[in-house]
């Protein structure tokens, strides 16, 4: 009997030292210089209360980490006592057992005062930790309108650090939520995935890759977006890429995996293997109106994915790392882009591998050339510093293997056409509709006299 | 209890595994938490040490006041008497100003209520306190002079300024939300008319930490005109066209602008509107509004001068054509990464981009009043250059409600210094202080053009500030170094030189004012200038033959002076292969106006210190080893000995005794030291040096970082400036440090540092930090430092003087290359820093996160000694800027290279462990503790004289370890009760 006490004793010791761990001493920095130039004139002492509320959400990797729905009560005696929802983490479960509810989160005092002549109410608030210490201090005022009262407030994302979002806060007079639940209940969300036709999982670390039907593929790390890429499909084959980048995708009969390593800050990585048991179950994504154009450009020796997007009014914006607003013209499948805006000029200067004239295919993909010349009902596309083809779109014939040169000023084209055993069929239209000298003016090709 | 063996054995059982596992837990738990040990500690505010003070203490550094009361009400009116000397009056029509008591205003703008005081960030005051500006104006012009009902509008109308966010935030989260008209209902309009004598439009804008502010993003252009956050928004002129029209209909008399803002408006509007007055405010910190509104009521005479070239075209400057974070075209080839916050991933390469600048030494005034000279002159295909066009208000103007007139300038060469003489005479009716600015012009000659020098039509060189009855005359003598005349030459002498030919000074009220004084004193045709010029303000000097030895040592140390940052500049860094910038130069401005840079990474470049990997690193360091520790041997440590730091507060630096002090702490405590200075110093018990608490500034003490308070907020730095009040300076300095002097935390451990104040340049308008910062003028910058930082270690308290160097601006701030050439480096980024140590005898400096081409700042030797110690005799401490999980600030590289603290944690970065046998890192690393300790010995943490300082095992630790050792012994407990209940079980069987 006596050893069960002993041990019961020790059990509640235990106990004790289980709460004081982390605790340190309260820390209160004794500064000067701060004291209140701009009282307010307090009020009398009034038995009322308000309740004020708000959220906070941003897009971005840790979303659902910083998403918060903030709940504060100016209770009658005074206090004021400021829970958090982080209603990312879609717990709706009750506040009391809740790991996503934190009460408390802030506290303080409150009162009514008139402040430069504006009645209002005077909040201060603070995060205090479990041994008493205080930090993020802020004092706000809330105004009236129409009776609803607002203030933006400052919360800790880290307490005790300057790692701070501003949330909108804004009540009544009494209680708007009678109870944490309620509070829960109004501000609860359900996960919704994305659209997908599809999807690649890691169990383990809790990440899924969702294939979109336009060949987007999203990756998520529980409820956060954290990267995005495009996806293809052939018949027993599925291409993947990632930030532009292409990732190696592991086929074992049906199965299909990929792995992406997710880099948090630099130093720290989750390394996500991404299975699919079953991808011919997957349809092949459609190719959208919307769906960029994508080529593999090389950046000084690097490959990269450039996106094109053309709009029906002129404009279209290449990404390449970034976004370059551009103007657009069409020459037979090629577009001819030109930098429009403040980079007017300097793309090219910008993005020296970088290409401004593309030919563009029906599967959305494109591919870089040198220019393009509207030739009669030819079409002469520069491919690169020697080699041209040429399209004959009526007909939709085309033909590789011709060489050019071009004068230094950029007027003359020369052309040599490929044998005619070469040319085939196409050696028809080149006689009646090529030439070897052209005169060039912008994308337009005239035959030399 | 049941009675049941069975039953028991169970309990014991699960009570054995259920401590069993509690136990392993917190067993992991102690190596973890012993990894993060120095974050939890900061987090906690734990106490980590025991200082037992030396009963006989010399108590080194006392408080000049006998309460904190006394303290706060000499800040406060000292916060506003720096913002009434520092706010300049731009424009002032008709006299409008001063206003006559009783005044009525109604204010304008979302941000006349909510009024910026100062920026965000680590130098992030509390504004809680702050005066607002309809209590000012009811001070100064009495009740019921400010519209009520709009002020209730504004604090109710939703519309607030909103910055971007001090950590994870970015250019593209700037808002100015400014109210749309329509939402000034009727009735509220209705009541301008009863305070319609004046409508008070505050325009203000805000600047932080970590975000530079828009210049022209595409997706801000819905909030932005041009998505530049310092021109006028749609609402904004809205409003203006609005007041112009109530104006006329006579609903308004006058309309006044206030620009609360460091970051400087573009002011193209300032003639339009029918605006009728222009106060220029900054950032007002906590009481300077009331100097403001004392301004406004004729109470004060304003005498601020803008430290700024106030533009029109804040696009036009050369250095606007390469600012921002560039990308390295080849980037991806290396695997680079970039991070905005230490929050971001790639924090440890922070390798991806650069900025060039291109423009050389032509920032500010010094492009546009020397292409201006150019033009009048017709010289150096200035092209069709319109000064009026660009400038709004030069350099150094401001007006007052009185006139000044100068008279019999003198100058006298003295052999190392000039000394210059003008008297002033007060031709108003009405006192006013006045700032007399002397300017001088080096001639440009052949051998500068020969030699890639470059020269301003005009350089700031000398000021000083006086109270001038009216009526009266004052006689103002200054004396200008010989020394600040000179021009680094870096393509032939490679050092200062002083050119020969005619030198020019002048007396101006503005640095537009000095160069039309020299223009006329060279015959200029007067048509082709903006403004009219006086040349009996000028005095002409000559110098026969170059002087390229003279100023080829150092004035402090006598150490040569010669090139030190060739790997900065890409004409002459050979790693370049190729890749060069053409400098702006005076020779040819239309042929060399900067064209945005494009650069790749090469191998050398990489290998040179873009590498993140660490083999790489490690070949850094074996160079760096054998090229500044060349013969080093195995210096002695852990030495038994008897000194203290306390014995050391008042040896000078170079005496042979801090040889044997250093030489007493081992190894292990020395990394402690240098590895964790996040906010603070670890104590180093072998020689009874206390760990210290270190803050932010720099408008004043502030832990706005660490979630903590602030105390007296004072005005942003180029406000400080902008009063040309050296006694005002020193005053605010000396109070910063005894603010300081007051605070402890909870453990009593002392406030005796501060990472403050900022003595990078305003190169743009549009830098995030530029309120942390005093000027575009590196000169005056360096004079204001000076001037601070003695008074502030004149309390007790080491500075670290920030950011070293060549951070001026937010964008990449993380490890971008930054490209320059060494004169604009020395004559421009270096120069406040310089006055901070050489003249101000600033202990410390805090380095910057950029890279000085492809080395990080803090490992760039060159910066760290040779200019910081060999040239410029730092005696203390260099921290770095916030260093937690940014690998790239490597410990190795920077004890090498000079650099001594790091303000971080070594988790994840404690290169420096198991290196206790290297010669080379072991004199490196003792070097970097006796310059920490020399800074703490000589502040006021050493009042507790020869103190013993006892490390504590901190209250979570011991809880942690006590926890452990009670689940142990119950474990243990439990297990031999489950074996007893067992064997009672087996025997009843």
């Amino acid at each position: 009997m006596k050893l069960r006490k002993l041990l019961a004793l020790v059990l509640a010791a235990v106990m004790l030292m289980g709460i004081l761990v982390a605790c340190g001493p309260t820390e209160n920095t004794t500064t000067t210089g701060s004291n209140d130039t701009t009282k307010g004139t307090e009020a009398p002492a009034s038995n009322k209360s308000y309740q004020l509320y708000g959220k906070y959400e941003e897009e971005g990797e840790f979303a659902s980490m910083m998403n918060m729905a903030f709940l504060l009560d100016l209770n009658a005696d005074g206090t004021a006592v400021c829970d958090r929802y982080s209603f990312g983490q879609y717990d709706a479960s009750p506040a009391d057992s809740n790991p996503s509810y934190t009460q408390s989160y802030l506290s303080g005092t409150w009162k009514e005062v008139e402040k430069d002549g504006v009645p209002c109410l005077q909040i201060k608030i603070a995060y205090v930790d479990e041994a008493g210490n205080e930090s993020n201090n802020q004092t706000a005022y809330a105004y009236e309108v129409a009776g609803t009262y607002s203030f933006e407030m400052t919360f800790p994302v880290v307490p005790g650090m300057s790692y701070t979002r501003n949330v909108t806060m804004e009540g009544k007079e009494n209680k708007t939520y009678a109870t944490d639940d309620d509070f829960i209940a109004a501000y609860k969300i359900e996960f919704t995935a994305p659209e997908n036709i599809g999807s690649f999982v890691d169990a383990e670390n809790n990440g899924t890759a969702y294939l979109q039907a336009d060949g987007t593929l999203l990756l998520y790390a529980g409820y956060d977006k954290f990267a995005d890429g495009k996806w293809t499909k052939t018949e027993d084959a599925i291409t993947i890429s990632v930030g532009g980048e292409a990732v190696e995708v592991t086929m074992e009969g049906n199965k299909a995996s990929f792995s992406y390593s997710r880099s948090l800050d630099g130093s720290n990585t989750v390394d996500y293997t991404f299975v699919c048991e079953d991808i011919t179950a997957i349809a092949a994504p459609e190719v959208g109106e919307d769906t960029p154009y994508t080529a593999s450009v090389d950046m000084g020796g690097n490959e990269t994915t450039a996106e094109l997007t053309l709009a029906s009014d002129g404009t279209a914006n290449l990404k390449v790392f970034t976004d370059i607003p551009c103007t657009y013209t069409q020459v037979g499948s090629v577009v001819i882009l030109e930098a429009a805006g403040e980079l007017e000029g300097y793309a090219a200067q910008i993005w020296p591998g970088v290409s401004h004239a593309y030919i563009l295919n029906e599967d959305r993909s494109m591919v870089g050339v040198v220019n393009a010349y509207e030739a009669g009902d030819l079409v002469l596309i520069l491919l690169d510093e020697t080699n041209m083809k040429v399209c004959f779109p009526s007909y939709g014939m085309e033909r590789d293997g011709f060489t050019y040169t071009l004068s230094e000023d950029g007027t003359a084209l020369t052309v040599t056409a490929p044998s005619e055993e070469e040319l085939g069929a196409f050696g028809q239209v080149w006689a009646g509709a090529g030439a070897e000298k052209w005169t060039i003016d912008g994308n337009t090709a005239t035959k030399a006299e | 209890m049941s009675k049941n063996p069975k039953k028991k054995g169970t309990l014991w059982a699960v009570l054995t595994a259920v401590t069993a596992v509690l136990l392993i837990i917190s067993i992991v738990a102690i190596p973890i938490t012993n990894f993060f040990s120095t974050a939890i500690n900061v987090a906690l505010g734990a106490v980590t040490q025991k200082v037992v003070p030396d009963p006989d203490a010399k108590i080194y550094f006392w408080s000049n006041y006998d309460s904190e009361e006394d303290l706060v009400a000499f800040e406060k009116q000292l916060c506003r008497d720096i913002e009434g000397e520092g706010a300049a009056l731009l424009v002032n029509r008709d006299n409008t100003l001063p206003l006559p008591e009783g005044t009525k205003f109604t204010p304008f703008s979302q941000s006349s209520f909510n009024l910026l005081y100062g920026g965000t960030g680590s130098g992030q005051v509390s504004a809680d306190d702050a005066v607002s500006l309809k209590s000012a104006l009811e001070e100064s012009f009495g009740e019921n002079t400010v519209n009520l009902d709009q002020w209730k509008f504004y604090a109710t109308c939703g519309y607030a300024r909103v910055n971007a966010d001090t950590t994870g935030g970015n250019q593209a989260q700037y808002r100015i939300n400014e109210v749309p008209w329509e939402k000034y209902t009727d009735a509220l309009q209705s009541t301008w008319s009863d305070y319609g004598d004046v409508a008070l439009v505050v325009l203000a804008r805000s600047g932080g930490e970590g975000a530079d502010l828009p210049s022209g993003l595409p997706e801000l252009e819905e909030y932005m005109t041009d998505g530049d956050y310092l021109r006028l928004n749609r609402d904004e002129l809205d409003m203006f066209e609005h007041l112009e029209q109530l104006k006329n209909e006579g609903v308004f008399k006058k309309i006044v602008v206030l620009l609360n803002s460091s970051n400087t408006l573009q002011l193209d509007f300032v003639d339009d509107y029918g605006i009728d007055a222009v106060l220029w405010i900054g950032d007002v910190g906590m009481t300077g509004i009331n100097a403001v509104a004392d301004i406004l009521a004729g109470k004060i005479n304003p005498s601020g001068r803008i430290v700024d070239t106030f533009l029109k075209d804040n696009h036009s400057s050369p250095a606007m054509q390469n600012f921002g974070a560039f990308p390295y075209t080849n980037g991806a080839d290396y695997n680079v990464a970039t991070a905005q916050n230490n929050t971001d991933p790639g924090i440890n390469k922070c390798n991806r981009d650069y900025v060039v600048y291109a423009e050389g030494i032509y920032v500010g005034y010094r492009y546009y009043e020397t292409r201006y000279e150019d033009f009048v002159l017709n010289q150096g295909n200035a092209g069709d250059y319109d000064y009026d066009s660009d400038v709004a208000f030069p350099f150094g103007f401001g007006l007052s409600y009185t006139d000044f007139a100068y008279s019999n300038f003198k100058v006298e060469d003295q052999g190392q210094t000039f000394q210059v003489e003008v008297d002033v005479t007060n031709t108003g009716a009405v006192d006013g202080k006045h700032t007399v600015q002397i300017y001088f012009q080096s001639p440009y000659t052949q051998y500068d053009i020969d030699n890639q020098v470059e020269k301003a039509a005009v350089e700031l060189c000398g000021f000083d500030k006086k109270m001038i009855p009216a009526g009266e005359t004052e006689h103002f003598t200054i004396t200008v170094n010989k020394e600040d005349l000179t021009s680094y030459d870096h393509m032939n002498a490679k050092t200062y030189i002083l050119d020969a030919g005619e030198y020019y000074f002048t007396v101006g009220k503005n640095a537009h004012d000095a160069v039309n004084n020299i223009l006329m004193a060279k015959g200029a045709d007067a048509s082709r200038m903006s403004g009219a010029g006086d040349a009996s303000l000028t005095y002409k000097w000559t110098l026969d033959a170059l002087d390229s030895t003279t100023y080829a040592v150092s004035s402090k140390t006598g150490k040569p002076i010669t090139n030190l940052f060739e790997n900065a500049d890409l004409n002459k860094y050979e790693g370049a292969q190729g890749q060069t910038v053409t400098y702006l130069t005076r020779s040819d401005w239309t042929g060399t106006f900067p064209q945005t840079v494009t650069l790749s990474i090469t191998d050398q470049m990489w290998a040179d210190g873009l590498t993140h990997e660490e083999a790489g690193r490690v070949a850094i360091v074996e160079k760096m080893k054998s090229q500044y520790y060349p013969d080093a041997t195995m210096p002695a440590m852990g030495v038994s000995g008897s000194l203290t730091a306390g014995q050391f507060a008042e040896k000078a630096a170079d005496d042979p005794d801090w040889d044997q002090l250093i030489a007493q702490i081992p190894y292990s405590e020395m990394t402690n030291v240098i590895y964790n200075g996040f906010h603070l110093t670890q104590p180093v018990p072998s020689i009874g040096l206390p760990g210290t608490n270190d803050e932010n500034g720099p408008q004043g003490f502030t832990k706005s970082l660490v979630g903590g308070s602030s105390a007296m907020a004072y005005t942003s730095e180029d406000v400080m400036a902008a009063t040309y009040n050296r006694e005002l300076i020193e005053n605010m300095g000396k109070c910063i440090g005894e603010d300081f002097l007051h605070a402890t935390d909870g453990s009593g451990t002392v406030f005796s540092g501060i990472y403050g104040p900022g003595a990078n340049i305003h190169r743009t308008p549009y830098s995030g930090r530029n309120f942390e910062y005093y000027s575009e003028d590196g000169w005056l910058a360096g004079q204001v430092a000076a001037v601070e930082v003695a008074a502030i270690q004149d309390r007790g308290v080491y500075v670290f003087t920030k950011h070293f160097a060549l951070n001026d601006q937010e964008e990449g701030r993380y490890g971008i290359s930054t490209w320059s050439n060494e004169q604009a480096i020395r004559e421009l980024y270096l120069e406040g820093f310089e006055g901070s140590v050489k003249n101000g005898g600033g202990m410390g400096v805090m380095s910057s996160f950029n890279r000085i081409g492809v080395t990080w700042s803090g490992a760039h030797h060159g910066l760290m000694t040779g200019i910081l110690r060999d040239e410029w005799g730092m005696t203390g401490a260099a921290i770095t800027d916030c260093s937690v999980m940014a690998n790239y600030m490597d410990y190795r590289m920077g004890v090498l290279a000079g650099q001594d603290l790091w303000d971080g944690y070594s988790s994840g970065m404690a290169t420096l462990d198991g290196l206790d046998s290297d010669p080379a890192i072991v004199t490196a690393v003792q070097n970097a503790v006796k310059h920490i300790t020399y800074s703490i010995s000589h502040s006021h943490a050493m009042n507790v004289g020869n103190a013993t300082v006892v490390l504590v095992t901190p209250a979570w630790q011991m809880a942690l370890y006590i926890l452990t050792g009670v689940l142990a012994v119950l474990t243990a407990g439990c297990a031999a009760m489950l074996v007893i209940t067992r064997r009672k079980a087996k025997k009843n069987q």
